[in-house]
Formats: structure tokens, C-alpha cells, sequence
């Protein structure tokens, strides 16, 4: 047995070529949240000049008091989680990073209605038709999927010390900047079906890599 | 090496060297790592073979994610952390095969038909012993050979200088002299016919 692990040092050691560290996990999580914001800035002025409202519309709402707070609260949320998530991916980072997103989360929480959550189904005059959730949901794939693929790959390394913290922490942050994100270019609340989505996410991920654990075991 | 010091910013200095391309580093370090990661597997894994798989998963880990070392930081929290995350997955995984399996000592073995319950007699091989030791030379030697000391009867040709055909009468004739010594019957063959 020990000859084998002699064996496996040496095949590491033959096949190890130089590896380019990792550059700073706070330079990393600004990296990516200025490609986050690039995107997101792009779809909000999209829609605006689709809608033909230009961005009025949207500093409208921000006059609102809840709004606001609601937007800034997700806002919040969504950096200290990005940034949380990149520590920690890191072996040798503290778990206690997965405090940073709590205050602002906690109050992002508060703030939450039902939305757009409850209208799956409408009955009108064309009979059952697909609701505004299924709208809602449509526009929630199209911004989380291309932000979470990015932070996926970002975050690749965690499963060498704390996969499933990285994951929850990595899906909320993701779930706050979508909601960010649209609140700025859905006319609906789209908040809660935004964080079930992005739970039923998480737990997928988080349960195939565990079975993929389970198999190496 | 557990308290980090000296041996700690050695081996920080090694792990640099080695993500540097640097092999022979590379080859110390992990050489110089490998009996402390058995010494913690030992901590929480009986089984020498499962102590010895963790300690090469985690090195394999160490070598796939060997990047996100930063030297500026000390080098052992990171081996740490890596290693119980591998350990931990070892040990979910033998609790899950561990729930699947039960182990039954032997003691424990018991039948539901209750003579297979009662341990077996010693046998008695004196009558066997006094039956072959009453057979002709020839014959006696065939049983020896075949029986006794297993060999072929290609094997049992050569060492005794007679034909495999009159080896394979003679140990014929000796099976169904035994037979009849022990059993007081001619056995199979001959209610056959």
C-alpha cells in the first residue's frame, strides 16, 4: 500500500507542470461582479428601450422609499454573498465569511412580498394560458444562468475543502443580484420565485456533488 | 511538523517552489507531507487500506488545486483543511456502506436446523490410518501420493516409477478396499453395478 502511495507521489511529481496562482480572492470577486453588473446594466437598457420607456421608468421606482431599500438591501446582499463565496473557496480561509452576507440579507428578507409568485396558471377568455410566473421565471433563467455558469467556474477549487458552504453562499449571492437585476427590468416583484429558484438550484448542485463524492468514496 | 514553525515556512517555501514548476521541491514536499496525512487518517480510520486511500486522495486533491496556494499565507491550515474535507468524505462513505452491511461475528452463527447447531465430533481418522496401512504396497502408495500429498498422477508416475494406467487401477482398487473397510458397503460403483 505504502509502495503504491510512493508510486502515486511520483506519478504527481512527474506529470506536475507550473500551475499560475490564484490572484486574490477579493480581486476576484470584483472581477467578477463588474462582469455581473456589465450584464446586468445590458439587459436593464434593453428592456428599456424595448418597452420604448427609456430609464425613466426605473428612476421613477427608485423614488419609492421600499423599493429602494429593497433594491439596495439586494444589492448589498448580493456583493458580501459574491464576495463571502470567493473566500470561502479557499482551504485555508475562515468559515466565519459566511457571516458577511447575513445583516444584509436578513433586511433584503424582510422586504420580500409574494410577487409574481403566485400566477402560474391564468383563466381568461383564450382558456388556461401560461401566467406572469412563467414570464417571470423565463426572465430569472436568462439572467441567473449566465451569472451562476461564470461563478461556477470561478469557484471551481472549492470542492477541495468546503463545497456545500461555498454553493449556498454562492447561490445567494447570485439570487440577490438577479433580484437586483430585475427589479430593474421586470415590472413584477419577481423576488421570492427569484430565491426558490435559486434554491432548487443549490440543491441540485449541492446533491450531485455529493453523489459525485459518494462515487469516489 | 504539526506545530507549523520553521518546518511550516519550510514547506511553504517547497509548495511555492513547486507550483513554480520546481519537481524536485515538488517531490520533497510531498514525500515530507505524506506520513503526517497517515498520521491524521490514522486518527479516524481503523483500516490501514482506508487510511492508506484517504492519504492518497488527498494528495491527488492537493496536487488538482495546488494553485490556490498562496505563499504569502502559512502552508498548514491549507494542507489542514484539505485533508479533513477528504477525510470526512471517506468516513460519509463507509458510514453509508457501513448501514448498508452488517457484521456477524462467528460466534454469532447459528442454523435454524438445530443438529448444524451442535459442533461437529472430531473425526475419528484411526479406522481410516488402520484401513490404509492393511492395503497392498501398490495400492497404499497410490493413496499416499494422490491423497495425501495432492500430487498428479502424472506427478505420482514420476516419483514412483509406475504407470499413470496401473497407478489409477491400483488407486481404484485402494478407494473401494477403504470404503469397504470403513463402511462395511462396496460403495457406489458397485451397487451400480
Amino acid at each position: 500500500m505504502t509502495t503504491q502511495t510512493d508510486q502515486l507521489i511520483e506519478a504527481l511529481v512527474t506529470g506536475a507542470k507550473p500551475v499560475r496562482r490564484l490572484r486574490p480572492p477579493m480581486l476576484r470577486a470584483a472581477f467578477w461582479l463588474a462582469l455581473a453588473g456589465a450584464l446586468i446594466a445590458g439587459i436593464t437598457v434593453y428592456h428599456a428601450n424595448e418597452e420604448g420607456e427609456g430609464l425613466k421608468h426605473l428612476f421613477g421606482d427608485l423614488a419609492h422609499t421600499k423599493f429602494t431599500l429593497q433594491w439596495l438591501a439586494s444589492l448589498a446582499t448580493g456583493i458580501t454573498a459574491v464576495i463571502a463565496a470567493f473566500e470561502l473557496s479557499l482551504p485555508d480561509r475562515s468559515r466565519a465569511w459566511r457571516l458577511l452576507p447575513v445583516p444584509a440579507a436578513a433586511l433584503w428578507l424582510l422586504t420580500l412580498g409574494y410577487g409574481c409568485f403566485t400566477d402560474w396558471v391564468e383563466y381568461g377568455p383564450d382558456g388556461f394560458v401560461a401566467g406572469h410566473s412563467v414570464q417571470c421565471l423565463t426572465t430569472i433563467i436568462g439572467t441567473s444562468v449566465p451569472l451562476g455558469l461564470g461563478l461556477a467556474f470561478m469557484l471551481s477549487h472549492a470542492g477541495a475543502s468546503r463545497p456545500v458552504d461555498t454553493i449556498v453562499i454562492g447561490a445567494l449571492g447570485l439570487a440577490a443580484l438577479s433580484a437586483t437585476g430585475l427589479s430593474l427590468y421586470h415590472d413584477l416583484d419577481a423576488t421570492l420565485m427569484i430565491i426558490v429558484w435559486h434554491v432548487v438550484v443549490a440543491s441540485l448542485v449541492v446533491a450531485i456533488s455529493r453523489l459525485r463524492a459518494r462515487r469516489r468514496a | 511538523m504539526a506545530d507549523g514553525g520553521e518546518e511550516g515556512e519550510e514547506l511553504a517555501r517547497l509548495m511555492a517552489a513547486a507550483q513554480d514548476g520546481d519537481k524536485r521541491a515538488y517531490a520533497t514536499l510531498l514525500q515530507a507531507v505524506t506520513p503526517y496525512l497517515r498520521a491524521q487518517a490514522r486518527r479516524y480510520l481503523r483500516s490501514p487500506q482506508d487510511v492508506e486511500d484517504v492519504v492518497q486522495e488527498i494528495l491527488l486533491t492537493i496536487h488538482r488545486v495546488r494553485h490556490t496556494y498562496d505563499p504569502a499565507r502559512p502552508f498548514l491550515p491549507w494542507l489542514v483543511a484539505i485533508a479533513r474535507r477528504r477525510v470526512v468524505d471517506r468516513l460519509r462513505g463507509k458510514g453509508r456502506r457501513d448501514s448498508h452491511e452488517v457484521v456477524v461475528s462467528p460466534d454469532d452463527e447459528t442454523f435454524a436446523n438445530a443438529p448444524a447447531n451442535i459442533p461437529e465430533e472430531e473425526a475419528d481418522h484411526s479406522r481410516l490410518h488402520a484401513a490404509i496401512a492393511a492395503l497392498p504396497p501398490g495400492q497404499r502408495l497410490a493413496v499416499e501420493l494422490l491423497k495425501f500429498k495432492d500430487m498428479s498422477l502424472k506427478e505420482a508416475s514420476d516419483f514412483s516409477g509406475m504407470s499413470v494406467g496401473s497407478l489409477k487401477v491400483a488407486a481404484h482398487r485402494a478407494y473401494k478396499a477403504l470404503r469397504m473397510a470403513l463402511t462395511g458397503s462396496p460403495g457406489e460403483d458397485e451397487t451400480r453395478g
